[in-house]
């Protein structure tokens, strides 16, 4: 039978606690399976994680100790931190650690992996999601906007703008983001890490200026996204049916328009919550906040195999998480879509 | 034709929205962070504030080999012996030191008084302990590689002298103690456990180092010269990014910056101080003389010719510089060799000494702007087709028998400010495992040995002559230019540095004091 | 960013529900009628041009000029960089970078995409099962790690990076393919096809390719802008062309901290990049429109 959500044609609003109860299964089943899909994706990740780190060039006793040590010493640096041995008894022995709680030593910072990479990840999460509270009332706000105006001049001239500013790198908006807000008016602090811990409104401020830069790189698609989701229901079939039958205004929007035109946005607003919280190492680097995709990337270049895979085991999790509550949400709003024999 | 719409967004999206941002505000308030809040040099402390990039790197005295880590350690701990702006030798933990007569022994006697950060006095059991740290067969100490074939052992001489015993003369002897490494630890000192107990003589005490953020140090009230230090504090503050840096040194955050082509392009110096002192390193250009093309001296010749070493200065140190010819011996150091032409850009010698050749070579470097600047200047040469390969740190100087700043045909690379004779053991020598140039000369080992081993100011001339000039004539390395450091250092900031502005033969900040 | 691109099918599978079947016949005419088109089509074609020719129009884009960080001038119509290289030149001379890489990578993405695509939607069961979770994975690993790792260790040679960002961008468009496979399954010449016996390579190829193709086009269009700018991205970490290469991604990276003091050895790269991605991104969009109803 086929896989995949099976769309049916023309309006199903099924009422009732029968109908309820069958959603209720299919999200049932939908979680039962990625209970066991995800610790096999992980797990394959893993593997491909700690293979892959080998073919980088470099060697972190090397990279510890300079180049002026010599190779005796370097040889024996990598020994001291469980560097040799063979490659499977290597990665056999950081998974019995890492599902036991015991992630390591950092090879780089000599601190405990498990604070490094979970604090970064507190981090990164707050400033996701406040990079999160700022897009999303902007995005659907400009989005369903323009779709008011579709096709005028302003709609068009909307979206080129605002592909221009997603093609901008992150790093230079968030440099002239800096010289208007840091340098020319000094309203928010240059280093966003300093206020980490400080309070929640230093904070908060601190964090605003990233958050924003984040938060721009992704208004243009979900602008589109939800633009072109209410264009098309208000288009369809379905939605001038329920204006003949005489509906309109708020209820009209509410329970014609919003859900179908949600869908893609939600979605994909879903993808982009599993990707930010695993943390932007562009911004992070800019801003000097402490998150997780800095510390990944530097791990990667650096070798550190510990931070590295419970880091990318970390942010795994997450993405995939974020996209079975997608699914599930999916389920739930959208009465056309049910999974037929799970995916 | 469609209704008017409800312009307001969607009602259960906007308050999802609104719930998550109201969730993530409030988590805000038990954010993970540093513990403790560190001032972010607030004016009304007189703390000196550094930048400094994330030193990646566990933290220990004896084994630090990044710029930056070696500062977070260094302003704790203090030396035997440090050399200030001038070059010369400046008593720190040592106040007197001599050679033997055969010039194989040399007596260091020791600080009246002088204590660590815990309070328990300096002596010479851990001045011997740490050398001995360093020294070891099984150390992981870099700066072990600067004793190495020079130091045999170390031995106290009662509690106020220590006895270090050579193995061949080395009269420079006193400047290997203002190496890397050397801060002087107790003896009792377990290594790896420097963070847990930043202990040290010397002139601040570790207050807080947070991963990534930076590190606060107040004044050590215990230093043996503690008059002489005005400061309350230093703070290091780690930028990821050059950028930010400077935006912080425009935002008045931080008190130096270095004087970069960007920074100098953005900020006005004259708000600022200009600072500078002595020499720091050399960019030497490795020329493999057992391969093609190098393996022909006229050609090696050929090249050093036709750079321009002038141009070099300016664009790749923004004339923070000067030019060198080609030998390893700093303008600072006594005695200079004489008798050499310095070479310039000379086109018509580059074309005679090629005679219609091509030279077809790949320049492989860390340092990307030296990299450019030189193919640059080299493919506006008649003669020359040169090719670039710019790597990272990492890759540059990659662990394995074929790393490439060890074996690519021509390669640039950094050496730090040392003696002469430092540079022959270390790149010269014919079993020197840093010889990127395969090259092999025992004349010149012969020479530098001899010179190590005379202190009478005649032959040492006479000697150095003899040395430099087979650099000259050789060409094993160019060496175009000797660096210095300057840098831009905001006007608060009153005294001058007693050493070098960055640092790389010792931590002093005495007469520096900070006026709002 | 691979991210959205893997998730698109699930909004573009709702997307489609209405739409009509596809009428090559009449789209150029459409097209060429609408300005958002023609306008980027044009700055497309531009550049094109320029990556092609610009050894032949006398520029040097690495010699020293004589002066370093000149601001634009009539001689240097956009200034001249750190070491005395024109801008102009520089720019110019991106474009054939630029243009490599990412259309190269989306070449690589469409075919391996729908190649896969076609393969799960028609076998379905087991296979179609497997390339899900290994789509997953690439899911789960985050795409700059997975990036560093590929260019650290395979160098950043334009082929590399094509392949990298082919196979990053290579499961999304499965995806949606797979979807629109599952979709013509359903349908009578299919099941006739299979009834009398055709293999299954010639009923992918002959049958099913055909009915899928503008959707692929589409998504290979869609791609491109995405790729364009996955590559230029690349280089604030250096991993994409090498010095002293005048690629814009590069040139971006190199000059980030002259945006106050030489502003426009930033500025005008970055409007290359802008100028290229969102030109590809509308003509991608106009194709979409018409292609689709």
């Amino acid at each position: 039978m086929t896989a995949g959500p099976r769309l049916e044609s023309g309006p199903r609003l099924g009422r009732g606690p029968a109908v309820l109860s069958v959603r209720h299964r299919g999200i049932a089943r939908l979680i039962g399976q990625r209970a066991v899909q995800i610790p096999a994706v992980l797990l394959v990740v893993s593997v491909l994680v700690f293979w892959l780190i080998q073919v980088v060039p470099g060697d972190p006793g090397r990279n510890a100790l300079g180049q002026y040590a010599t190779a005796a010493q370097v040889q024996e640096w990598n020994a001291a931190h469980g560097l040799d041995g063979g490659i499977v008894e290597r990665y056999l022995s950081w998974l019995g650690g890492f599902v036991t709680g015991q992630w390591g030593t950092s090879l780089v910072y000599g601190e405990p992996v498990a604070a490094l990479v979970l604090g970064r990840l507190g981090n990164s999460v707050l400033l996701g999601l406040y990079a999160f509270a700022i897009l999303v009332p902007l995005a659907i706000g400009v989005g369903a906007w323009q779709a008011r105006r579709e096709g005028s001049r302003t709609d068009r001239a909307v979206t080129v703008g605002l592909m221009s500013l997603a093609s901008v790198p992150e790093f230079v908006v968030g440099v002239l983001l800096l010289i208007v807000f840091a340098l020319v008016f000094p309203v928010l602090p240059i280093q966003s890490g300093d206020a980490v811990g400080t309070g929640f409104f230093p904070q908060v401020r601190a964090m605003t200026l990233p958050a924003v830069t984040l938060a721009l790189g992704y208004v243009s698609v979900l602008a589109r996204m939800t633009r072109t989701g209410v264009v098309e229901a208000t288009g369809s079939q379905f939605y001038r049916t329920a204006v003949i039958k005489g509906l309109h205004g708020g209820a009209l929007f509410r329970r014609h328009v919003a859900r179908n035109a949600l869908i893609p946005t939600i979605s994909l607003i879903g993808v982009y919550l599993g990707a930010r919280l695993g943390g932007s190492a562009v911004v992070e680097t800019l801003f000097g906040y402490p998150g997780l995709g800095e510390l990944l990337v530097t791990a990667t270049q650096k070798k550190d195999v510990f931070i590295l895979a419970a880091g990318v085991m970390v942010t795994g999790l997450i993405s995939l998480c974020a996209l079975l509550v997608t699914d599930i949400t999916f389920t739930i709003v959208d009465p056309r879509v049910r999974f037929t024999e799970g995916e | 034709m469609v209704h008017s719409l409800d312009p307001r967004p969607p009602l259960r999206a906007a308050l999802a929205a609104l719930a998550v941002g109201a969730l993530a505000l409030s988590l805000t308030a038990c954010a993970t962070g540093p513990a403790g809040g560190t001032a972010s040099g607030a004016a009304s402390d007189d703390v000196y504030r550094l930048p400094i990039t994330d030193p990646g790197s566990e933290i220990d005295p004896l084994t630090v080999a990044d710029y930056n880590a070696q500062i977070i350690s260094g302003l704790v701990t203090e030396p035997l012996i440090s050399l200030d702006a001038a070059g010369d030798l400046n008593p720190r933990l040592a106040t007197h030191w001599s050679a033997s007569d055969d010039g194989l022994t040399w007596t260091v006697t020791l600080r009246d008084g002088a204590v660590f950060n815990d309070d328990t006095p300096v002596t010479s059991a851990d001045v011997v302990a740490t050398f001995q740290a360093i020294t070891a067969e099984d150390s992981q100490s870099p700066g072990r590689s600067a004793f190495d074939g020079i130091l045999d052992s170390v031995a106290a001489d009662g509690d106020e002298a220590v006895v270090f015993t050579l193995v061949r003369p080395f009269s420079d002897f006193p400047l290997l103690l203002t190496g890397t490494n050397t801060g002087i630890l107790p003896a009792d000192y377990e290594p790896g456990t420097w963070l847990d107990n930043p202990v040290g003589a010397g002139q601040f005490l570790l207050e807080d180092y947070t991963v990534g953020k930076g590190a606060t140090y107040v004044k050590n009230p215990k230093y043996w010269n503690a008059d002489a230090i005005e400061l309350d504090g230093v703070e290091l503050k780690v930028y990821g990014d050059t950028q930010a840096t400077l935006l912080a040194f425009q935002a008045g955050e931080i008190d130096r910056i270095g004087l970069t082509s960007d920074v100098a392009a953005t900020v006005d110096a004259s708000k600022y101080d200009t600072i500078s002192s002595g020499y720091n390193k050399i960019d030497g250009i490795f020329l493999d003389v057992t391969a093609a093309p190098f393996d022909d001296p006229t050609a090696r010749e050929a090249l050093a010719w036709a750079i321009d070493r002038q141009g070099l200065v300016d664009d790749v140190y923004q004339g923070n510089a000067d030019i060198a010819d080609d030998v390893t011996f700093f303008p600072d150091y006594e005695p200079q060799p004489a008798g050499l032409e310095q070479r310039e850009q000379d086109l018509d010698k580059v074309a005679e000494l090629l005679d219609g050749r091509t030279l077809s070579f790949t320049v492989t470097t860390d340092n990307q702007l030296f990299g450019e600047v030189l193919q640059q200047q080299l493919n506006a040469v008649q003669g020359f087709d040169v090719d670039l390969d710019v790597l990272t740190g990492e890759q540059y100087y990659a662990e394995g028998d074929d790393t490439p700043w060890l074996n690519a045909g021509v390669t640039v690379t950094n050496w730090a400010k040392r003696v002469p004779s430092q540079y022959v053991s270390l790149i010269y020598a014919a079993d020197s495992a840093w010889n990127a140039s395969h090259y092999s000369n025992p004349e010149l080992e012969e020479l530098t040995a001899q010179f190590d081993a005379t202190t009478e100011a005649g032959e040492r001339q006479q000697l150095a002559d003899k040395i430099a000039e087979i650099q000259w004539t050789d060409l094993p390395v160019i060496v175009p230019a000797f660096s210095k450091a300057q840098s831009l250092q905001d006007k608060r900031v009153k005294g001058e540095f007693a050493g070098a502005l960055d640092f790389y033969t010792g931590y002093d900040f005495s007469g520096i004091s900070i006026e709002d | 960013m691979a991210a959205d691109v893997l998730l698109a099918d699930r909004v573009e599978l709702v997307e489609s529900v209405d739409a009509a079947t596809p009428r090559p016949a009449g789209a150029w005419a459409a097209l060429l009628r609408r300005p958002t088109f023609t306008v980027p089509a044009a700055v497309i074609v531009w550049w094109v041009v320029v990556a092609i020719a610009w050894r032949w129009l006398g520029l040097d884009p690495f010699g020293d000029t004589g002066t370093k960080l000149a601001p634009p001038s009539p001689e240097h119509w956009f200034g001249t960089d750190r070491i005395g290289r024109d801008v102009f030149a520089r720019v110019l001379a991106g474009a054939e970078s630029a243009l490599l890489i990412g259309p190269l990578g989306t070449f690589v993405a469409t075919l391996l995409g729908t190649a896969l695509g076609l393969v799960a939607g028609y076998r379905r069961g087991w296979v179609d099962q497997l390339f899900m979770r290994t789509f997953d994975v690439f899911l789960a690993l985050p795409t700059l790690i997975f990036l560093l790792v590929i260019v650290g260790a395979f160098g950043s040679s334009p082929l590399v990076l094509a392949a990298a960002i082919g196979v990053l961008f290579a499961p999304g468009i499965a995806r949606i393919i797979r979807a629109e496979v599952l979709v013509e399954m359903g349908k009578d010449y299919v099941t006739s096809a299979r009834v009398q016996g055709e293999r299954a390579r010639w009923i992918l190829a002959r049958e099913l390719l055909p009915n899928v193709w503008p959707q692929v086009a589409v998504q290979a269009a869609l791609s491109i802008g995405g790729a364009v700018f996955v590559a230029s991205s690349l280089s604030f970490l250096g991993l994409a062309a090498a010095p002293p290469s005048p690629d814009w991604g590069l040139a971006v990276n190199e000059n980030r901290a002259y945006l106050q003091g030489a502003w426009w050895t930033l500025v005008f790269p970055t409007l290359a990049i802008a100028s290229l991605v969102v030109s590809v991104n509308l003509v991608a969009d106009n194709l979409k429109e018409v292609l689709r109803g």
